[in-house]
């Protein structure tokens, strides 16, 4: 076998420089793949509020604020406050919009038919009740 | 006694085919390879995807030592070879092998036109490819969910661990052991 550049001795160097880079950038790609995939992704970012399949506001969970939502059949009150939202009040007969309750994980909608109105919160993780195979 | 100049020699009976000493060397190591890939498949895994990836140290070897034609080779022998005798042949866990295998030849072929690195490098490179080629596999091929993308960064981690360890046993076996001539 030929003697490779740089002679044996620096042949059998555990670490080259180059070794040393790599190594380091691979640590800093692990290090941004735990901040990037296990940081705050469960946490719902954004509420989506449309009236009849149309959006009529996206608001950040992170302002606190009352919303009111006019619909075919009247007034719905949308609450957003501490990174959740929820329907206060709708005109609905049953109030099945408000008995949602606080809707905080990506995915999670209320709905209010009467006044069509959907409250959906979006985030980067859709959180799902359940899964079958 | 004075036979005429053999103008055209009849075909031989049996068809003889040049076998170089690169051809021998890559069978013996491709050997070597497979022997260590069963043995580790006969370990328990902690994850689906966790495996220490010992085999990886003979393509290390190899490709320090005799280039990177021969290193593809006796990772493509492997992983035909191991999954006809493991019978996983084209099933999934192959197709992922498979998958691995190419991703982690492309980086090193790569890396090695580069030629500033050692085993621990290339060890590291070709752990972290594989893992990479083989989540994106199982990915678009098996389960597109993003929870799956939550295993992703300890997945990585072992790779780096696994591919670190492998190249430090690639650059500490004796050279003339790794060397050994074929038989």
């Amino acid at each position: 076998m030929s003697a490779a550049a740089g002679g044996p001795r620096a042949r059998r160097a555990l670490l080259r420089p180059a070794d040393a880079l790599v190594l380091a950038l691979a640590l800093a790609l692990l290090g941004g793949l735990y901040a990037r995939l296990w940081g705050d992704g469960g946490a719902g970012a954004e509420v989506r509020i449309s009236v009849d399949g149309r959006e009529f506001a996206r608001l950040p969970l992170t302002e606190a604020r009352t919303v009111e939502v006019p619909g075919p059949a009247g007034i719905t009150v949308v609450e957003v406050r501490d990174g959740r939202a929820r329907c206060a009040a709708s005109p609905g007969p049953q109030h099945l919009c408000e008995r949602a309750g606080w809707l905080a994980r990506g995915g999670e909608v209320a709905i209010g038919l009467p006044n069509r109105v959907a409250i959906e919160i979006l985030a980067r993780e859709r959180h799902f009740d359940g899964f079958t195979y | 006694m004075n036979a005429p100049p053999p103008a055209e020699p009849p075909p031989p009976a049996v068809l003889r085919l040049a076998v170089t000493a690169e051809d021998q060397r890559i069978a013996w190591f491709a050997a070597l390879a497979i022997a260590v890939h069963l043995a580790e498949a006969a370990l328990p895994s902690p994850l689906p995807g966790v495996k220490p990836g010992l085999a990886n140290v003979v393509t290390l070897l190899v490709l320090e030592r005799h280039g990177w034609a021969a290193a593809a080779w006796v990772a493509a022998l492997r992983v035909l070879v191991g999954s006809l005798l493991l019978g996983t042949f084209l099933s999934p866990t192959f197709l992922l092998s498979a998958g691995g295998a190419a991703g982690s030849l492309a980086v090193l072929g790569l890396a090695a036109r580069a030629g500033c690195f050692g085993a621990v490098g290339y060890g590291v490179l070709a752990a972290c490819a594989h893992m990479a080629a083989q989540f994106a596999l199982a990915w678009t091929l098996l389960i597109p969910h993003p929870a799956l993308l939550k295993l992703l960064p300890p997945l990585m981690t072992v790779a780096v661990v696994t591919g670190l360890l492998s190249g430090i046993i690639a650059r500490t076996v004796p050279a003339a052991e790794a060397d050994a001539p074929p038989p």
